[in-house]
């Protein structure tokens, strides 16, 4: 037993040891990055003043080009991610003195209609350079489960699944990375296209809207009057335009005085049906950023007065 | 994975069942056949009912229907009891053992239990005869040190081969499998190596953590895999595959059914017969029934060619590719969802059409899915073929296991997957 113990408090102090270093190592190169979805953009956005506004959403708000508002612009979207990661990250950004004048939030109200109750709550995780870190982040994480903290123990699960984004990041950062706005467009090509005409199907809510699934929408209101950043929330136009938000989503963005631009609703006849502007049924492609872009931030200017390009 | 707690009387009936008919069949004398039937029926049964039940009812749907019948019973929604498979096959070897004078009835109830219950090897194997198990339950088990860190070793390996190998390359594998119609060629052919490598390291990896855990126990379980992917033959990988279950196909099913003592047809069947049974085990599906007739296929071929004097190929590499080969064409219909699903990925492997356009979604995934692969390659064929990391014969052994450990445990913290995928194996 007494051996067994002393392989024990080695085996824990060997671990101990070469989490911290290699911890620490990662942690330089992870510092390093200046692109990616992984910690990149939001490094570089970080190192950056922070600017008059910031386009922040999932997948579907990265088509938003930053020049076409005549004001300093960023886009911050970051595809695959939901409310608990704008939360968090915009917690981290004032945190770091980095917030903006004015925030458009790019918001999927089917979200909030799904019956998948945890699909939503997890893309905080992709933030967990920050655990630790970042109170709200902290909070959010432990939140997923009760063994959640355990994972971070270890120093390293900081990294956990993106030591290869890492230095691959980390080599494009060194290599050729140019200073930019956050946009990152998607080439448009004839395959996509084509696909888009055949996978364009509904986006349909499968349940009706889950109020306590916005917590953290309210949340990310909540931060914004008290740190007094202006809200606007948008939804993105789709391909086919189907879906229909329920009435109360609409409401209760009104009731908190965000002003809501819903493509859903309003349409956008430059781009929909249009497949040669699409790279999916749900993503504008570069060309079809240009005319979705231009829209907005003429709707834009008419909600701020700002005078656009 | 649903917890039910009244399934614990499923397993609670067939220990109260069998431990009796055990007794019954050494007592029997000329009645032993009978209980060794009820036993066998018993058990049969209730794998039947929870497995087989809505997969027959469907076939028989389909067959009424084609003769303008409808078919009147009733689709049942029931959930599978986990590892029924398993210990319904570890309690039939048994009470067969017992009727063939090889093992002694068990008088000790909770020993019985244990041997049926026992968690490390529950859920999905390694299906442990009763000569390798009770009499280590009646022996006075002390901590050892040295037996401990090797457990944990194992587990950490089984992790390892979990949590990083497997659940990584699901990822990748599940991108292509789950849309057959818009992949082809080389795509569908690197998917398809790359779920052989998933599969194994998924089985392969609980089966290590079983044997860890119950090492740490001071018990000792059967080896289930041996680099099941450097075989040179189909006979030698189904040797080195599952091997706990290959075993129990040969010794209560094939050579029961007459082995190769009844002439070489008869062989033939046999084998067969067994790989189509086998492939059934799996689960009910024409899938795994087609699974396992490509495997028997394959035996029966080779043992045709070494009848008819086609001498085996001179390079050993060539035959372990043309094994590794055919058993990922086999994988095919393991993997895919459906028959149809099935069909289209073979036919679009072998459609020339677009054959060298690889779809690769996620760059850093892939390479991490090679990565990780290569690793596992080098550490399993240090570990089981060169024995090199068999630390006890080192000079500074817990030196270089303290550092093997720590190595895995970083590897896991890295790059393991944290929101994996259930073990393959856990759904038979």
């Amino acid at each position: 037993m007494k051996t067994f113990a002393k392989y024990l408090i080695a085996l824990f102090c060997l671990v101990f040891i070469v989490d911290k270093g290699l911890g620490y190592i990662f942690n330089k190169l992870y510092l390093q990055n200046r692109v990616g979805d992984t910690g990149g953009k939001i490094n570089y956005y970080l190192s950056l003043q922070a600017p008059d506004l910031l386009i922040m959403g999932s997948s579907r708000s990265i088509y938003v080009i930053p020049d076409s508002f005549n004001v300093s612009c960023f886009n911050l979207g970051h595809a695959g991610m939901v409310d608990d990661f704008h939360t968090g990250l915009l917690h981290v950004l004032i945190a770091h003195n980095k917030a903006p004048k004015t925030i458009l939030l790019q918001i999927d109200p089917e979200t909030y209609c799904s019956l998948d109750t945890d699909k939503y709550e997890k893309s905080i995780q992709n933030l967990l350079y920050y655990y630790g870190k970042d109170e709200l982040v902290t909070e959010y994480i432990n939140g997923i489960s009760f063994h959640e903290r355990f994972f971070y123990l270890f120093h390293l699960f900081r990294f956990n699944g993106r030591a290869f984004n890492l230095i691959g990041n980390a080599l494009k950062s060194y290599r050729s990375f140019k200073p930019n706005n956050g946009y990152d467009p998607l080439p448009a090509s004839p395959e996509d296209s084509a696909s888009t005409v055949n996978l364009a199907t509904k986006v349909n809510r499968d349940g009706p809207l889950v109020i306590s699934r916005m917590k953290y929408l309210f949340r990310f209101i909540e931060l914004c009057k008290q740190n007094n950043i202006k809200l606007i929330a948008f939804t993105s136009p789709l391909y086919a335009n189907h879906f229909q938000e329920p009435a109360a989503f609409d409401s209760i963005l009104r009731l908190n005085n965000i002003p809501y631009i819903n493509y859903l609703k309003l349409g956008l006849p430059s781009v929909e049906n249009k497949p040669y502007l699409w790279k999916d049924p749900v993503h504008l492609n570069s060309i079809g950023a240009t005319y979705a872009s231009g829209d907005l931030a003429r709707r834009f200017k008419q909600l701020t007065g700002v005078q656009n390009k | 994975m649903f917890l039910i707690p009244v399934y614990i009387f499923i397993i609670w009936a067939t220990i109260i069942i069998d431990y009796f008919m055990g007794i019954c069949i050494e007592k029997g004398g000329s009645k032993k056949k009978l209980y060794l039937l009820l036993s066998i029926v018993a058990n049969l049964s209730i794998l039947a009912f929870f497995k087989y039940y809505n997969f027959l009812n469907e076939n028989l749907g389909v067959i009424l229907h084609g003769v303008g019948y409808r078919n009147l019973l009733p689709y049942l929604n029931i959930a599978l009891p986990i590892g029924l498979s398993f210990h319904t096959f570890q309690a039939m070897s048994y009470t067969i053992d017992i009727y063939r004078g090889q093992q002694k009835a068990e008088r000790h109830f909770g020993i019985y239990a244990l041997y049926i219950m026992f968690f490390p090897q529950l859920v999905a194997g390694p299906i442990e005869r009763a000569h390798n198990m009770l009499h280590q339950f009646y022996e006075k088990h002390y901590f050892n040190a040295e037996r401990t860190i090797s457990g944990l070793q194992l587990i950490l390996w089984g992790l390892y081969k979990k949590v990083v190998v497997a659940d990584t390359i699901a990822i990748y594998v599940n991108s292509i499998y789950d849309n057959p119609s818009s992949n082809n060629g080389l795509t569908l052919v690197i998917a398809t190596y790359a779920f052989a490598f998933q599969i194994y390291c998924d089985f392969s990896g609980y089966s290590d953590i079983a044997v860890g855990s119950a090492r740490i126990l001071g018990f000792e379980l059967t080896q289930n895999f041996r680099l099941p992917y450097f075989s040179k033959s189909v006979s030698e990988f189904w040797r080195r595959w599952h091997i706990s279950f290959s075993t129990w196909l040969r010794d209560y099913l094939y050579i029961p059914l007459g082995g190769n003592r009844s002439g070489k047809i008869k062989m033939l069947r046999n084998i067969l017969i067994t790989m189509l049974l086998g492939g059934l085990w799996h689960g009910a599906s024409w899938n795994f029934i087609l699974w396992g007739a490509l495997n028997g296929a394959y035996l029966c071929i080779e043992k045709m060619l070494s009848y008819f004097g086609v001498k085996a190929l001179p390079w050993k590499l060539l035959k372990v590719f043309i094994t590794f080969n055919l058993i990922c064409f086999s994988w095919i219909f393991f993997r895919a969802d459906t028959f149809h699903n099935a069909s289209l990925i073979v036919r679009n492997i072998f459609s020339v059409h677009e054959f060298f356009n690889v779809r690769i979604q996620d760059v850093e995934i892939f390479v991490s899915m090679l990565v990780k692969i290569i690793l596992l390659l080098a550490i399993e064929f240090f570990l089981l073929r060169k024995h090199s990391l068999d630390f006890s014969e080192k000079k500074h052994p817990w030196i270089w296991s303290l550092s093997f450990n720590t190595f895995l445990i970083i590897l896991i913290v890295v790059f393991g997957v944290k929101e994996g995928t259930q073990f393959i194996y856990f759904q038979f």
